[in-house]
């Protein structure tokens, strides 16, 4: 054919990405009979955000006492769980995506335990209003699912990065991707693809996700022509470690508050989210909190290292004996991840120091019920996705996510192959894709990948961050212009095509940046506060106005920002100006 | 500090250390020296991070998770077998693939299949 490939494979369905939702979506495509192949960046069970999940997967608390035997509420029920996450996602969520949600979970959880997972506890986390967390570790979740990959004998390709879709006038066909052992780009052709690709957490200085998560998936959907949706709220986790480095982002402080009772002080003393949520103070949710210590930080009452500090003081010394059984499971006896804690803290006499980290997407490519983008043939599910969690997800419920949407991507990709055909691609697109990494073998004078990985950081900490303004928003985009215009002379030390890390990141720089520039105007787009996002110069929720979500496209390098009210299907919506954090229900002091 | 605590304030202040990689791949084999700045309790990934962004980009080493679950930097740091992630710099150090076979470059292995 003469393209600038070196290997051309074809298959029904493209999945691109491995593990919570990605192997789920593979499992199904194959159970409906067609033809699959799954690429990932990393090692198959040993990348990706899955396995970092410390362990809850959400169902209503009436299906999980009565399909899994723990102690849940009767009371509870899958319309419930509904109306508690459309609530606490600040009523952005698409309703009809939430109801198929909660009515699927309890059956893709009972399915993981007929596969072999077993439950570890159950926990009732802030924000749900009865216990929902069934406890799967997220590392023994993706262990599981790669087994059943490998035991139906699925073909999944580990570090592949793809670096684009490719389309025609139709639809999506394909994509160009670089083996990164060989450093020798691919061709896969298949009737449908779907993009199981995660966040783009990385893009913020401080993260808690894996190295892979950077927004590949969003920026290439943006670049090909894809509708993304809500993508002013990337989330934060309130409570990871600042120090000592080797724990940094690390997030058992976040557990600590959600399963125990801690206080949270800033440099005076002060309990100060008692100014934010009175009644719920360090138990509400997660977008809350991250503000409140954000404004803290920003304020000057934050630590040295720039965070809070998180206080087990008032807890009777002699109950300390027992603190190794106040976690479930994977976290007994102060384990963190690969962590023993007490190496670090033998008591809890000092509290930690603790920074909010980007841990979670919750906007990203727009769905609709059958996992279906803007773009025909093109599918999507799991983290960024947007539509399930509104502006705020709920704890929990990013494993539910992967299971319930991951099989609905599958089947409708599946169901979409049979009709379709493996179309062929444009020569001068593959080129063009093409193009890109042989950019980066040529010598140029521009910034090494490195130093615009930094910037790209530095923009994403210091100009738009947890809490954001107009003034620094603007910066930012014009930074981002900037560092743009150096993107096609980015430069590498080094031309061994074997494992060229440089490679990997010249092309993510550009995913990063595409992702956060999306961030940007969204932001910009949305002069109010609401879930995961907090304007200083805009401090309210402002219902009248602004219940609507925002679609973002691009077109070569014009964007266009749609605003698209929310549909009221099953819970009614909120008609107000209120103060940040008031998500119905509960009186707030005015700040 | 208490129990394996006690390696933290092993190294209580920031000092510079001398690192030496095992770099290449089947065909060719060789140690490189860097001279690292480390600050106490950074870990081993912390120290390949440094030496990729402000020493040598070329450097070839592979992590995800960052803390401790998911395996993939696992390396030999003075012959023991580690997770990079989890293992603190704590003082001069060689770093090796974690096994000679299947590598694919510099300190990256190909990963057998899980065990069931």
């Amino acid at each position: 054919m003469g393209l600038p490939v070196e290997e051309e494979i074809r298959c029904d369905v493209l999945v691109i990405g491995t593990e919570g939702t990605g192997a789920r979506a593979s499992i199904e495509v194959a159970e409906q009979g067609a033809d699959v192949l799954a690429v990932t960046k990393g090692f198959l069970a040993r990348s990706g955000a899955t396995l970092t999940a410390d362990g809850e997967i959400d169902v209503d608390s009436r299906s999980a006492r009565e399909i899994f035997g723990v102690e849940g509420s009767p009371d509870d029920s899958p319309e419930q769980f509904a109306r508690d996450m459309i609530r606490e996602g600040d009523y952005l969520a698409n309703q009809r995506l939430v109801a198929i949600h909660t009515e699927e979970a309890p059956a893709r959880v009972k399915e993981l335990l007929d596969w072999g997972a077993h439950l570890e506890g159950f926990v009732h986390a802030p924000g749900h209003a009865y216990p929902r967390g069934l406890w799967i570790p997220g590392l023994k979740l993706a262990r599981l699912l790669a087994r059943r990959l490998r035991s139906m004998g699925i073909s999944v390709l580990e570090n592949v990065m793809v670096v684009d879709l490719l389309r025609d006038a139709e639809g999506v066909l394909g994509a160009v991707a670089l083996h990164i052992p060989s450093g020798r780009l691919l061709l896969l052709r298949s009737r449908a693809v779907v993009l199981a690709t995660g966040g783009a957490m990385r893009v913020f200085p401080l993260t808690t996700a894996p190295e892979e998560l950077t927004g590949d998936g969003l920026a290439m959907a943006l670049r090909c022509g894809t509708a993304l949706q809500d993508m002013e709220f990337p989330m934060f986790l309130p409570y990871t470690f600042l120090t000592p480095p080797v724990l940094r982002g690390v997030i058992f402080p976040y557990d600590a508050s959600a399963l125990l009772e801690v206080h949270v002080l800033n440099r005076h003393g002060e309990r100060y989210m008692a100014r934010w949520d009175p009644q719920r103070l360090e138990k509400t949710t997660r977008d809350i909190n991250s503000v409140a210590a954000a404004m803290e930080i920003r304020a000057g009452r934050g630590s040295r290292a720039g965070g809070t500090f998180l206080s087990f003081e008032h807890l009777p010394r002699n109950l300390l004996e027992f603190s190794a059984e106040w976690f479930p499971g994977n976290l007994r006896n102060w384990r963190a991840a690969g962590f023993r804690l007490r190496d670090f803290f033998p008591s809890l006499d000092e509290a930690w120091e603790v920074a909010p980290a980007c841990h979670f997407w919750n906007g990203g490519v727009k769905i609709d019920e059958r996992c279906q983008t803007s773009v025909t043939g093109l599918f999507a599910a799991g983290e960024g996705t947007a539509g399930i969690h509104g502006a705020n997800r709920l704890a929990g419920n990013a494993l539910t996510m992967t299971q319930v949407w991951g099989k609905r991507a599958g089947f409708f990709a599946a169901a979409f192959a049979r009709s379709s055909k493996l179309r062929e691609p444009r020569r001068a697109q593959v080129e063009e894709v093409a193009r890109k990494v042989l950019r980066l073998r040529s010598p140029t004078s521009g910034p090494t990948v490195v130093e615009v990985r930094q910037e790209i950081r530095r923009i994403a900490g210091e100009m738009v961050g947890i809490v954001r303004e107009e003034e620094s928003l603007s910066q930012a985009l014009a930074a981002i212009s900037d560092l743009r215009d150096q993107l096609p002379h980015q430069c590498v030390q080094g031309q061994d095509p074997r494992f060229n890390r440089e490679w990997m990141e010249g092309l993510q720089n550009e995913n990063l940046l595409d992702v956060l520039e999306a961030v940007v105007r969204a932001s910009l787009a949305r002069p109010e506060s609401r879930g995961a996002l907090y304007r200083v110069d805009y401090p309210f929720t402002d219902d009248t106005h602004w219940l609507c979500n925002l679609v973002l496209q691009r077109h070569d390098a014009e964007w266009t920002i749609r605003e698209e009210p929310v549909q009221e299907v099953y819970v009614s919506l909120p008609q107000s100006r209120r103060a940040y954090g008031r998500k119905g229900g509960e009186d707030r002091i005015p700040r | 500090m208490v129990g394996k605590g006690a390696r933290i304030v092993s190294l209580d202040k920031a000092c510079v250390v001398t690192v030496q990689v095992r770099r290449g791949s089947d065909d060719e084999n060789r140690l490189v020296a860097y001279e690292v700045p480390v600050e106490p309790g950074q870990s081993v990934l912390g120290v390949l991070q440094y030496i990729c962004d402000y020493l040598d980009s070329t450097l070839a080493f592979s992590c995800s998770c960052r803390i401790g679950l998911c395996s993939a930097c696992l390396v030999r740091v003075n012959g023991k077998m580690v997770r990079a992630c989890t293992t603190l710099a704590e003082g001069d150090m060689l770093i090796e693939p974690y096994r000679d076979d299947a590598r694919i470059k510099d300190l990256v292995v190909q990963l057998p299949p899980l065990a069931k």
